[in-house]
């Protein structure tokens, strides 16, 4: 089999169709896929350095489907030191697999003579957005909040992946991996999960998802407002008496219940709702309401290296009025003495701070409680930021609010 | 998948290998395992009964490009070279070998398809390395001044 026929096939899911690159990962077919998803997951982390590599060795831009040979070719030859003679072969090859033989002695030519002494990035904001992926506006927030840390903040990869277990650590803990903060939660170089996921000995879980449970406090009753996949609804299960999990899309809140059935969570409730639509019976209803709402991903890059490339400011700009409306709507679900909480895995001050602000600006009922978390974090006027460089790659954030009683 | 490569005193590379008679899928197989188990082991050339099987098929690893040979024969040799060359069923030795410098080929590519080559200095010599490997041959019984390697 062509080394380059997979990463081909669900990098063009991705690039071309716009498919979610988790989901496009799910649809591979190699028994061993482990060099696969690594071209995969590089093609997309170095996809402005690899673009402009390009540049230099041709004269015009190629077709999108050339594109993507060379994207992956030069990616193989430049970050995984595959030998140049193999990656011309498979990139013919692959060229020649897809019907498009006229092409391949161009391909040839091309990745023949491709010099990457010859590929000059700029400096400044602009080189930062092809190292990064970050469109320009997120990078120009990052560089003026943080300076030089910019770079460090939108350029940090994974570090691998991170489970939390609920019993049986002792057994996993002899591979490589690192410790964080949380008990019982840790991220490992390589993970492949076994029977033990199926029976909820562990789950895979973002450290920053961790950490926004962390603040919240034990309660009653407590509302999940956007709850899917409902790894916040089945960690904030264990410190609650009782969880509903609000989730806007049928087959997401399909998959909060396999995951509640899968860990055990017998104090859950599921419900297929729209948490921008008031609910007369939840009025005050509720000690704890969490709004972990829809955004534009960005803390996630180091995970899902698809998003920054793939979502402009319009697209984030979009999410904005569907973020205040669930914060407005579900601040009238807490009951008078109880918190209001409000996270994103976001690193933009628009998706975070500002909704926080707004809320507070139209409700006087609300006040900012000052909170702290084990995970590094930057305190924020209104709650915690967390940023991928010192958290693991996370960048998430976490505002806590009390109802005045 | 990578193979494990046997080593010297293996009786498979002293075998004089088969000619392959099936251009198919096993072949196409034993092609790829080969062309990653090159990779992984950072050689110039790998032959079949390297990785236990007895047929005549190599793959060749060099400047000029990444090549697979199936059932290859000489149609000339010229010239002389004299250098280093290793193993990977030689591990951690070199020696010194005289080869040709430039060679003529005729070969088929995994589907069955018939091809010629010339192949010159170091890809020449990675050629006759492979190609001696077909008929028992390794190169420790050609060299002088084999030695371990710093």
């Amino acid at each position: 089999m062509n080394i380059f026929l997979e990463p081909y096939r669900i990098l063009k899911r991705v690039l071309g169709e716009g498919a979610f690159l988790k989901i496009a990962l799910s649809e591979i077919r190699e028994k061993e896929h482990g060099r696969s998803v690594k071209i995969i997951y590089g093609v997309l982390e170095h996809y402005g350095e690899i673009g402009r590599a390009i540049s230099s060795a041709v004269q015009k831009w190629p077709q999108f489907s050339v594109e993507l040979i060379f994207r992956i070719a030069i990616f193989s030859m430049d970050f995984m030191d595959m030998p140049r003679p193999i990656a011309v072969n498979e990139a013919v090859n692959l060229t020649k697999a897809l019907k498009m033989d006229r092409l391949a002695p161009f391909v040839n030519a091309v990745l023949r003579t491709y010099d990457p002494a010859k590929v000059r990035l700029p400096e400044g904001e602009a080189g930062l957005c092809l190292r990064s992926n970050f469109p320009l506006f997120a990078v120009r927030e990052m560089m003026g909040q943080y300076g030089e840390r910019a770079d460090a903040i939108l350029t940090t990869r994974s570090k691998g992946l991170t489970v939390r277990f609920v019993r049986g650590e002792e057994d996993y803990l002899d591979r490589p991996h690192l410790d964080t903060p949380f008990a019982g939660v840790y991220v490992f170089e390589h993970f492949r999960r076994d029977g033990r996921f199926f029976s909820g000995d562990y789950t895979f879980q973002s450290v920053g998802s961790v950490a926004v449970c962390s603040v919240v406090e034990p309660c009653e009753r407590l509302l999940d407002a956007c709850a899917a996949p409902g790894g916040k609804s089945v960690l904030l299960a264990s410190k609650c008496k009782k969880v509903v999990a609000c989730e806007l899309h049928p087959h997401r809140t399909n998959l909060i219940g396999q995951y509640f059935a899968r860990m055990g969570v017998e104090n859950g409730e599921v419900l297929r709702a729209d948490s921008t639509v008031f609910r007369p019976e939840f009025e005050e209803a509720f000690d704890g309401v969490l709004c972990d709402v829809p955004c534009s991903g960005f803390g996630t890059a180091s995970e899902n290296p698809d998003i920054p490339l793939m979502k402009d400011e319009d697209y984030v700009n979009a999410l904005i009025p569907v973020q205040r409306a669930i914060l407005k709507n579900c601040a009238r679900y807490v009951k008078k003495g109880g918190c209001l909480y409000y996270a994103t895995c976001s690193i933009l001050q628009r998706e975070n701070d500002d909704a926080v602000a707004e809320l507070l600006e139209e409700n006087p009922d609300f006040e900012p409680q000052e909170i702290s978390c084990p995970l590094s974090n930057e305190r924020t006027e209104f709650g915690l930021q967390f940023l991928p460089d010192t958290a693991f790659g996370a960048g998430f954030y976490v505002a806590k609010l009390r109802r005045k009683a | 998948m990578i193979r494990e490569i046997v080593q010297i005193g293996d009786p498979v590379l002293r075998k004089v290998a088969q000619p392959v008679q099936n251009f198919d899928e096993e072949l196409a197989a034993l092609l790829d395992d080969m062309k990653e188990t090159l990779i992984a082991a950072e050689g110039a050339g790998l032959a079949a009964p390297q990785v236990g099987v007895s047929l005549r098929v190599v793959c060749v690893l060099v400047e000029e490009g990444y090549f697979e040979f199936v059932n290859p024969i000489f149609v000339w040799q010229k010239g002389e070279q004299t250098g280093p060359e290793g193993c990977l069923s030689v591990r951690g030795k070199s020696g010194i070998v005289t080869r040709p410098s430039k060679v003529k080929l005729l070969f088929y590519d995994r589907k069955g398809e018939r091809y010629s080559l010339v192949a010159r200095d170091f890809f020449a010599r990675a050629v006759c390395h492979e190609l001696d490997h077909l008929d028992g041959i390794l190169y420790t019984d050609k060299a002088t001044d084999v030695r371990a390697e710093d």
